[in-house]
């Protein structure tokens, strides 16, 4: 597949409003238990950096969630 | 009457002036250190390294380009400046660091996936001016440059592919990756 046909995924989440519902949690609370810095959950909340299988998993995890109620791609 | 008037106007220009100016600034300084302050540790890291590898190699160029100006042309000569130019950039870069670890210290050393992520990205796409400044040397090597100027090239291009890289880092930290 030439570079040009590759297929532009774009990746939001819901973990802004998944700390709001759980009690408020900090950026920084939840960096703590994901093991990553704050900064990266802010840029992942931006839509600035896709983290990897295991922080998304870990993320989901945290907040008791299927990963697909974190994480939406659109094609 | 009409003189006193103007200095008094122009004084009253000078305080404006000087108001805004304090304003614009005082601005400027808290907008750049709240954005200093949430940055990651290593991206601050990458912002003294910068600052220390232009440091040494504006200096370092500044004073061997004079050497050769006049005339210098022993390679021996010029181990004495590369001495003091390593010297300098690890001053810098401890000073720097214990400042920014100062900061906050809960976040020194912390490196994430995301960090690691960026240095590999950097460092692979500043990795052809390497390339390019390895074979711009053996050409000259080949056309019968001085060993002088060899030698500044090989050392012109690490430096300048460190710079490459920092810049690299600083920009895909702001842009995302």
């Amino acid at each position: 597949m030439a570079r040009s046909d590759k297929p532009r995924l774009v990746i939001h989440n819901q973990i802004r409003t998944l700390r709001f519902t759980n009690g408020e949690m900090t950026q920084q609370e939840l960096a703590r238990q994901v093991g990553v810095t704050r900064q990266t959950i802010i840029a992942i909340e931006q839509g600035k950096y896709s983290p990897s299988l295991e922080v998304a998993f870990l993320i989901a995890h945290v907040f008791e969630q299927p990963i697909d109620a974190v994480f939406q791609a659109e094609l | 009457m009409v003189r006193k008037i103007n200095i008094e106007s122009k004084i009253v220009d000078m305080m404006v002036m000087y108001n805004m100016f304090y304003i614009m600034s005082s601005k400027f300084v808290t907008l750049t250190r709240r954005s200093f302050m949430n940055q990651s540790f290593e991206e601050k890291s990458v912002w003294v390294q910068m600052v220390g590898v232009l440091a040494t190699f504006l200096s370092y160029t500044w004073v061997s380009f004079r050497m050769m100006g006049e005339g210098i042309w022993t390679l021996s000569a010029y181990l004495p400046m590369f001495g003091i130019a390593v010297a300098m950039l690890i001053a810098i870069l401890v000073v720097g660091h214990i400042v920014i670890a100062a900061m906050h210290p809960e976040e020194a050393g912390v490196r994430d996936e995301r960090d690691r992520w960026i240095d590999w990205k950097a460092g692979s796409r500043s990795s052809f001016v390497v390339g390019t400044g390895v074979l711009g040397a053996l050409a000259g090597l080949f056309a019968g440059w001085h060993p002088v100027w060899i030698a500044h090239i090989l050392l012109h291009t690490l430096f300048i592919a460190e710079l490459a890289k920092l810049g690299f880092q600083l920009f895909y930290y702001r842009r995302g990756i």
